[in-house]
């Protein structure tokens, strides 16, 4: 399967943000913290092997070139895009091979004095690399969750019972640095919570669980409305209150004033 | 140098106007100035002097630390979560105010709407996933609540494993016994769920289904990446909350009141909008987009762009006149969703 061409604006977009992503997460070496896309010769085979026949060219002077000389996976993406751009230049994009599938664009393209298969052949590599991008890092949202409204989803702050891991909102400026090993896990948050409130009242102990008894020292966290704030769930559920809840509820709540004075207007007829 | 060298450490941003355009490439467009810096020293990366990059903007490429061997699966965690600890969690922990106040919308006890408008939180199903000691799973649908403190007792009391929630319905739903299909769902957050689990084909780090390390989880980084600026800038959406699933995935909520309005129909639409699926497809569905493809493809037609005129038709309406009514004079050329898909009203 392949993207059309000329290329929707919304693909060429999600290229031009994913592409500094390919380069720094999939094509490196595992060393290096990638899959190796560009760096294994298993693995650049099978992007070399995407190529379209007409290229063929291309692939074999690549495999050749990648494995007797040393490069860095950035310069094979490179040494690839070039290879393309030059041979898109060069204008000679037949296959070898007839298609006779598609009768009514051939009679098109016949009209537009055009070779199809040179056409389709030039198209196909001038796209190639937005492919290869796509292919490997677009996201791949499950779309049985989103397609229906009554569609469950796990409640945010719960616990996943497997890995015992809370579901943690991600704040928008650590799209890039959030780490899902840092998370934390039920145990380790109520352990840090009692070990809060027995720092903060070692001589009240025996009161039991359901009191948080604060130090009498004001310097402390006695304003704590939340009891989570003395946990590693602190930075997580503050950044989710600045950036999304706090904004929400007053837009929800400006919404339903403005709601309550266009009934009253239209009760008293005041337009 | 050496066939295992660091990555190359720039300074500063991908220029993004070297990336090719769909227009032929030429060798002036790549910058070689990225192939002759080298780092032969990692560089741990501190989040907290990364500047925050713009969402649009393409990140600095900046060298990522050596993967260390963790990885998450179910196997490598601990066991379990027992009944002790999430009742501790539930008892003290678990913020019933930001549910209540995230999913009243304004409405309910103490609104500015005087009590006049719908209790959307009321309204708003939930449902337990409750562990009974005999380890069995007990299923409670349509569980519905009045106030913060009425969703905090059940929840205490229940100790679910796991709570889900669903959509806002026309009546609340612990009255579904007695209303049956009038109870209709008529709201709902756009939400998206991203698994790993579907990445397992281009997955090179060793995991595989519900494991996870620092290497591959760079996939979800990427997806909010692109899928921000998407439903921003396409859609017009502003209150969109990333979630971590806990083991293996995120998910997004959307909030604006134009995606909770969206209909099923509107729904898949946008879906649709979002997927580009050049792999194999292991979705039985029938209504992604390679299913269409094939679709299209059987039925050997050709059709033009569409354009963004007035003629807009939704995803579900198009498919099922294009399958059934062999549309002549309408001429969009698809190869796929979404080059072409004109939205209905939302």
């Amino acid at each position: 399967m392949h993207l059309s061409y000329p290329l929707h604006p919304y693909i060429h977009r999600a290229y031009e943000i994913l592409e500094p992503f390919f380069i720094r997460d999939v094509i490196v070496s595992k060393k290096n913290g990638g899959h190796g896309l560009l760096y294994s010769e298993d693995q650049y085979m099978q992007v070399l092997n995407l190529l379209p026949e007409c290229a063929a060219v291309i692939r074999e002077m690549l495999q050749e070139s990648w494995s007797t000389k040393k490069s860095t996976p950035l310069e094979r993406w490179n040494d690839l895009k070039k290879h393309i751009s030059f041979f898109i230049k060069q204008g000679n994009f037949s296959s070898g091979r007839k298609n006779s599938t598609e009768e009514r664009s051939k009679k098109v393209a016949k009209t537009l004095h055009v070779n199809y298969e040179d056409e389709k052949n030039r198209q196909l590599l001038e796209i190639f690399c937005v492919e290869i991008v796509i292919r490997y890092t677009y996201p791949r949202i499950d779309i049985n969750v989103s397609k229906m409204r009554n569609h469950l989803l796990k409640s945010p702050f719960c616990v996943h019972p497997k890995t015992g891991r809370v579901c943690v909102p991600i704040s928008k400026t650590e799209h890039r640095t959030f780490d899902p090993f840092a998370v934390p896990t039920i145990s380790q948050i109520v352990q840090e919570y009692f070990a809060a409130t027995k720092a903060a009242a070692p001589d009240s102990s025996e009161k039991g669980d359901d009191e948080m008894v604060i130090s009498k020292d004001p310097a402390s966290k006695q304003s704590c409305r939340h009891k989570w704030e003395h946990t590693s769930l602190y930075p997580y559920y503050t950044k989710f209150q600045n950036e999304f809840l706090i904004p929400l509820t007053k837009e929800s709540l400006s919404y339903q004033r403005q709601n309550v004075t266009d009934r009253k207007d239209a009760v008293n007829m005041d337009f | 140098m050496t066939i295992d060298m660091m990555f190359p450490d720039t300074e500063g941003e991908v220029d993004s106007t070297t990336i090719p355009r769909p227009t032929a490439v030429t060798s002036e467009d790549l910058t070689p100035n990225d192939e002759t810096k080298h780092n032969t020293t990692t560089t741990l990366i501190d989040p907290s002097t990364q500047s925050p990059r713009a969402v649009s903007g393409a990140p600095a490429v900046t060298p990522y630390p050596p993967p260390s061997h963790r990885t998450i699966s179910s196997s490598t965690e601990e066991p379990s979560v027992t009944a002790p600890l999430l009742s501790l969690y539930y008892q003290h922990l678990f913020p019933y105010d930001f549910i209540y106040q995230w999913f009243r919308y304004g409405t309910g006890t103490n609104s500015s709407s005087g009590g006049n408008s719908m209790n959307l939180f009321l309204h708003r199903e939930f449902s337990f996933t409750i562990q009974n000691p005999q380890k069995d799973e007990i299923y409670l649908r349509y569980q519905s609540y009045a106030s913060e403190s009425d969703f905090a007792s059940a929840v205490q009391k229940r100790c679910p494993m796991k709570i889900d929630i669903g959509a806002i319905f026309s009546h609340p739903p612990v009255q579904k016994h007695t209303l049956g299909s009038a109870l209709t769902p008529i709201e709902r957050e756009f939400v998206l769920d991203i698994d790993l689990t579907d990445y397992d084909d281009i997955r090179n780090c060793g995991c595989q289904q519900a494991q996870i390390c620092p290497v591959c989880w760079k996939y979800m980084s990427m997806a909010m990446a692109t899928l921000n600026v998407a439903l921003r800038e396409d859609f017009g959406f502003h209150h969109l909350q990333w979630f971590y699933s806990g083991r293996r995935g995120i998910h997004g909520w959307i909030c604006d009141a134009a995606a909770k309005t969206l209909t099923d129909a509107g729904r898949t639409a946008v879906a649709n909008y979002l997927t580009v699926r050049l792999h194999f497809c292991h979705h039985a569905c029938g209504l992604c987009a390679c299913g269409l493809f094939d679709s299209l493809r059987t039925n050997r037609m050709e059709f033009l762009s569409w354009g963004h005129s007035h003629h807009s038709f939704s995803y579900m309406t198009v498919r099922s006149t294009w399958e059934r009514k062999r549309i002549k004079t309408c001429i969009c050329r698809i190869r796929y969703i979404p080059t072409f898909i004109v939205l209905t009203r939302f």
